[in-house]
């Protein structure tokens, strides 16, 4: 029994730091989920948390991430994450209305209701799915190669991100060639290569003259916040009152479905979420705030069953969201492995059994909401005024720099870290140039470790 | 507003920054880190019960690195950013923009009578109520569909 009480509370502490640290991070705008949940979430599995602990650490950070990114959306017009996109045309109409505070109560509220529908939703999917998981994997490397062309071609590429996939997945298999003939075996580089791919191009473009008419700029950047306004008493707003019965209903129902459309781009299924249930309102007021409240839930849902279920019933990384930031809990070597030639598994999927993904999910969207909830909702103005007149974007990226040098340090000395400026540089480039989004670069990653060793097979 | 001490800007990665200041922040990160993972890797490691153990105790002092390198580049270089109070937003001009964009774009402004109780209540407390109301007995005059 103490050994269970210790689990709990271990989960529970590491939840926290999670909650914590990406309600922080949440506020930032433009960080990006993958470039840094991934990396966070690698460091806690490397530094050997136990399994109990790195799930309800990534859940906690996911949702926490997508409770706060409404801050910056909200107050001053710029999306917080990649997620906030969405949400930025409905959000800079509550703010010219004068009701951004509305706005985010919304946000947030469907964003609560949402993660608690999703948990239990997506665990009952994963159940449902789990008897077919082995023919699932022992079809891999097929199923990897499927999946990578499908999400390669919903990305905003199309056909070019597809196509795009074949070099890329040339890349990483020659490099893997070359570091292995060096003894140095890589993989948590690759990923931290493809996370943080779009910073790297940048700063090679940044160092370009060819590129400087198109970087160049010579005023400082305007941001407008939006006015305060003092909108409820209370430490905790209720979630039930914040939405009205429809939005509650219809926030309920799109977290439902969305948990269930577990391979689609989270983006796409927010957009598309948005405007099943706009479409049904005609009053306009009424639609910016349900649209508002149903999307931003939907951006919780998607990241917990894109997560829960490949991990429950497969343990292989079969949905963007398994691909990119919660990639550290599927495939972590040597901690967490997804092995080439048999389609074995060793993670998260293994070492949890289906109550207790329940149970540390349901952990983790609490500790998210008793924490990023109540923050972004009393201190949103606050937050966004220091982070943006104090957090300096030169802060950022010296700090990410760091990173890159010690994580590839790390992993296999200098040669990791220019596998990480090289995966990067064209990752970052295929990016910006075809639309082929680091999602899809995470299936050529998998492509290239799982699908390339069987297809060679069969060519010769 | 833009002082000569930050040299050329330049937007990289979603932000306006200083090129000389970047350039700075990147070397500042770098070896911050670098210096904080080499004193993991020579003081803490040996003490440590594996060799594996002891190099992931230092990559953890050199993401404690990395960390204390950005907040020294936060100190150091202020953000290139102008925060304003936005004054226009919520005045009766603003919000007519905000309807007619809507419009444009297809969206129906609707009628008061089809929201429930909970909505108009909500609309009085904001003080939207009239902005809404009045639009909807302008509409038809405006162009009957």
């Amino acid at each position: 029994m103490d050994g269970l009480l210790l689990e709990i509370l271990t989960a529970v502490g590491f939840g926290v730091l999670g909650a914590v640290l990406f309600s922080a991070i949440g506020l930032v705008s433009g960080t990006d989920e993958t470039a840094t949940i991934a990396p966070v979430t690698l460091l806690v599995v490397m530094l050997g948390a136990p399994p109990a602990a790195i799930l309800t650490f990534w859940m906690a950070a996911a949702v926490s991430k997508h409770m706060t990114h409404a801050v910056p959306t909200a107050l001053l017009g710029i999306p917080g994450d990649t997620l906030a996109i969405p949400l930025l045309q409905q959000a800079t109409a509550m703010r010219n209305l004068g009701a951004p505070h509305i706005a985010l109560r919304k946000m947030l509220a469907g964003a609560v209701i949402s993660a608690f529908i999703a948990v239990p939703v997506a665990v009952l999917f994963a159940v449902i799915l789990a008897p077919f998981g082995s023919y699932i994997t022992a079809a891999a490397p097929w199923i990897f190669l499927i999946a990578a062309v499908l999400i390669a071609y919903f990305s905003a590429g199309r056909w070019s991100a597809v196509a795009g996939l074949v070099p890329f997945t040339l890349v990483i298999v020659a490099l893997q060639a070359f570091t292995g003939t060096q003894d140095v075996k890589l993989a948590v580089s690759y990923f931290l290569g493809i996370a943080i791919g779009p910073l790297v191009a940048e700063l090679f473009s940044a160092a370009s003259p060819m590129e400087a008419r198109r970087m160049n700029r010579s005023e400082y950047r305007e941001m407008t916040l939006a006015p305060d306004v003092k909108g409820w008493g209370g430490y905790f707003p209720n979630p039930f009152r914040v939405l009205d019965r429809f939005q509650t209903r219809a926030t309920a129902i799109a977290a439902a479905i969305s948990s269930a459309t577990f391979v689609f781009s989270p983006v796409a299924v927010t957009v598309i979420a948005g405007e099943a249930v706009g479409a049904r309102v005609k009053h306009a007021y009424h639609r910016l705030t349900s649209v508002l409240a149903v999307r931003n839930g939907v951006t919780e849902s998607t990241y917990i069953a894109e997560a829960l279920i490949p991990l429950i019933a497969f343990g292989l990384p079969l949905s963007p969201v398994a691909a990119g930031p919660a990639a550290p809990l599927f495939n972590a070597p040597p901690r967490f492995t997804v092995d080439a030639a048999s389609g074995e598994v060793n993670n998260l999927h293994n070492l949890l059994s289906v109550p207790e993904f329940l149970l540390y999910g349901l952990l983790a969207v609490a500790l998210a909401s008793l924490i990023a909830y109540p923050f972004a909702m009393n201190y949103a103005r606050q937050a966004a005024v220091f982070v943006s007149r104090k957090i300096s974007h030169e802060a950022i990226i010296g700090t990410f720099v760091g990173l890159v040098l010690v994580i590839g340090l790390w992993e296999g000395g200098l040669l990791a870290v220019f596998v990480i400026l090289t995966v990067g540089l064209v990752g970052g480039l295929l990016y910006r140039v075809l639309g082929m989004n680091t999602g899809v670069q995470f299936m050529g990653y998998y492509a290239a470790v799982l699908s390339v060793p069987a297809l060679m097979r069969l060519l010769t | 507003m833009k002082s000569t001490s930050d040299g050329q800007l330049a937007e990289v990665w979603g932000d306006v920054v200083s090129r000389p200041h970047l350039g700075r922040a990147i070397i500042i990160g770098g070896v911050v880190s670098l210096v904080f993972y080499g004193i993991g890797l020579i003081f803490i490691a040996p003490l440590a019960v594996t060799p594996q153990v002891g190099r992931a105790l230092a990559m953890l002092l050199g993401i404690l690195g990395c960390l204390t390198g950005g907040a020294i580049c936060a100190r150091l270089f202020a953000p290139k950013r102008i925060l304003s109070e936005e004054l226009g937003a919520g005045t009766a001009e603003w919000q007519q923009q905000v309807l007619d964009q809507i419009e444009a774009e297809g969206g129906t402004i609707g009628d008061m009578a089809d929201l429930p109780p909970e909505v108009v209540k909500e609309l009085h407390e904001t003080g939207l109520y009239d902005v809404f109301a009045n639009r909807k007995s302008r509409a038809p005059a405006g162009g009957e569909a």
